[in-house]
């Protein structure tokens, strides 16, 4: 199986020593880590990963604005990308995935189940990622003509 | 009947009991007011009248005249009955008292002015004459009370004037009564008026404080659930992880994995406690305080202090806290304060910056509440003001009231990434009251001046350390 190079943006030590170190013993993933935002888009752009893992709440650079970033550069427009983040409210939910994550994951969530999230949005066709996206907006306007 | 449905039904009782409560209040407040001007004016009204009776001017009528001051001393002695009343909260005699003392007046005045002035056979006239009051209660009810006594005062001139043209021959006791109505409906309108603006005033303070409150658990509990979730998703998954693959790690892993487990645990456990030491304290005052050694307290309180979490490595710490310095209160309350005041010291300052600890007797202000302790022999005046100060971000001036509140953190820390529940401090105010002193913070506000926290507690002199180290066996 190949290699999938990953990079966690987390700004909670104790959980990114964790992930570094399950991460690469329940799969096939090469891990390396961001303790912030500002630091994430650096490695992002010397790494190349394969796939994102992006906390919301970090420092200089949240998380939504880290993703904002790289969907808006045509080089990483592609990468897979995924929120973790311990905010629950569906607005935050709605907010990450308008932002343009492929994935948005309440923490806590078990290594094990991260590392299946990583290969489900390794799996995803272009065409299925942009249909997640379609059936977002389509789910916002339903929503927004509901409040109304 | 379910949980739900109970706890629904006792929130409904109790909103019904509250209502009740305010309403016999407000309802108490206005028959005080109302009866007390009612009585002092009938009052001044019989003295008048019982001097004209004694002086046998025309228009007082002897006989008759004596009948209806008796009347009115009925009627007087019930306004004051009323407001007897409701001084000692009994509604239903206070009301009662005072409409019946307002009924017989009336019915006293009609009398009056048919009967004794003159005017039999012409009760419509009184009233036509009652009328002008409308406009007081208009002005009351629309306007403000100055402007319900601005009309009152309009409306005398023009009693007067009618007095002037039409009552000559009983002039005095036509103005008196006229006069004496209108300041009666004033005073009702005008009392009204306030009360409902009193009740609208509460109300809407009322309201304004619970949404306040709801908003601030609303900001609690979203960053109580942010900061639970992380350490929560940390040891769910090291035991996830070593469940996993404990049979290949080795042994060095293995180990260091069970120690950050344990570690992230007990942070999250340090957590929980924080959230839970609030219900607790709000129960306790400290009964029975102890001296306390303030270098060794502090030392043990330095101990405690998460160094990640307030990043102390490579700071400069001054610490100036003379030997033998004692206060009165509890070892592990202080150290409490001590290593939430260092914590936050670290957390809302720029590692690298210096953080200052000092101590020293102050004498005591007028407005210390501090009690002398038993057995101490010192002046009771005599404080210890530790200090912990940092220069970090400080706090803006404008947000110092709301900084010791349960849940509040500062919008400026609600937008980083610093970890805190919005106890920290106001569990140091609860402590530090508990036993029986003072907290408070100085800052500018200006990033680099930081901020100082003050806390005053009774000084304990060396002589009582000794004595509570060593008590004499009696």
């Amino acid at each position: 199986m190949r290699e999938v190079t990953v990079l966690l943006v987390e700004d909670n030590t104790e959980l990114l020593e964790l992930l570094m170190l399950s991460l690469p013993a329940l799969g096939p993933f090469r891990v390396f880590g961001a303790p912030d935002g500002v630091a994430g888009l650096m490695q992002f752009s010397e790494l190349h990963p394969d796939c994102a893992v992006i906390d919301v709440r970090m420092p200089e650079l949240n998380g939504y604005q880290l993703v904002r970033i790289l969907r808006g550069d045509p080089e990483t427009a592609a990468t897979p990308l995924i929120i973790l983040t311990a905010l629950t409210q569906e607005r935050d939910q709605f907010a990450g995935l308008a932002s343009g994550a492929d994935l948005f994951l309440t923490k806590p969530v078990l290594p094990s189940d991260l590392a299946q999230a990583i290969e489900q949005v390794m799996a995803r066709t272009s065409a299925e990622r942009e249909d997640a996206y379609l059936s977002l907006v389509e789910k916002s306007v339903a929503l927004e003509a509901q409040d109304e | 009947m379910s949980s739900e449905e109970t706890i629904l039904l006792s929130a409904t009782l109790d909103e019904a009991q509250i209502a009740q409560e305010f309403m016999l209040t407000r309802r108490l407040q206005i028959i005080s007011v109302i009866a007390r001007v009612f009585g002092v004016l009938l009052s001044l009204f019989l003295l008048l009248y019982v001097a004209l009776l004694a002086l046998q001017i025309p228009g007082a009528q002897g006989t008759i005249g004596w009948i209806a001051v008796v009347v009115l001393i009925a009627c007087d002695s019930l306004f004051f009955m009323a407001a007897r009343a409701a001084a000692r909260k009994r509604l239903q005699r206070a009301t009662v008292s005072l409409l019946l003392g307002g009924d017989s007046a009336s019915i006293g005045f009609l009398y009056f002015w048919s009967t004794i002035l003159g005017h039999k056979g012409d009760p419509f006239a009184f009233v036509q004459f009652i009328s002008l009051s409308l406009t007081i209660i208009l002005a009351g009810t629309l306007g403000t009370a100055r402007l319900a006594l601005a009309t009152t005062i309009l409306m005398n001139v023009v009693t007067l004037l009618f007095g002037l043209a039409y009552a000559s021959s009983e002039l005095a006791l036509f103005l008196t009564t006229g006069i004496l109505d209108e300041w009666a409906i004033f005073t009702i309108s005008a009392v009204m008026a306030s009360s409902y603006r009193q009740t609208l005033r509460d109300v809407s303070l009322a309201y304004a404080h619970s949404r306040q409150l709801e908003e601030l658990k609303e900001r609690f509990i979203t960053n109580v659930n942010h900061e639970l979730r992380t350490p929560v998703m940390t040891v769910l998954g090291y035991i996830d992880f070593l469940q996993q693959t404990w049979q290949k790690l080795p042994p060095e892993q293995l180990t260091r994995s069970f120690q950050k487990a344990r570690e992230v645990g007990e942070q999250l456990m340090r957590l929980i406690e924080s959230i839970l030491d609030v219900r607790r304290i709000d129960e306790t005052q400290l009964k029975n305080p102890e001296p306390v050694m303030l270098r060794s307290v502090l030392s043990q309180a330095w101990k405690l202090v998460d160094p990640r979490e307030a990043r102390l490595e490579g700071r400069p710490f001054s610490l100036k806290i003379p030997a033998g310095l004692a206060v009165w209160g509890e070892t592990t309350r202080i150290q409490q304060v001590l290593t939430n005041l260092i914590s936050n010291a670290g957390k809302y300052s720029p590692p690298g910056t210096p953080i200052e600890v000092m101590a020293q007797i102050v004498p005591g202000s007028a407005k210390s509440k501090l009690k002398r302790k038993p057995g101490e022999q010192t002046s009771e005046q005599e404080l210890v003001e530790i200090t912990v100060r940092d220069y970090g971000f400080g706090v803006p001036p404008e947000q110092i009231p709301l900084l010791f509140n349960r849940f509040v953190r500062l919008p400026r820390d609600l937008a980083s990434t610093t970890v805190g529940n919005g106890l920290g401090l106001y569990l140091c105010r609860a402590l530090v009251t508990a036993m029986q002193g003072q907290i408070w913070v100085e800052s500018t506000g200006v990033v680099g001046e930081g901020s100082t926290f003050h806390i005053q507690l009774p000084l304990c002199q060396v002589g009582a350390v000794q004595e509570a180290v060593n008590p004499r066996s009696s």
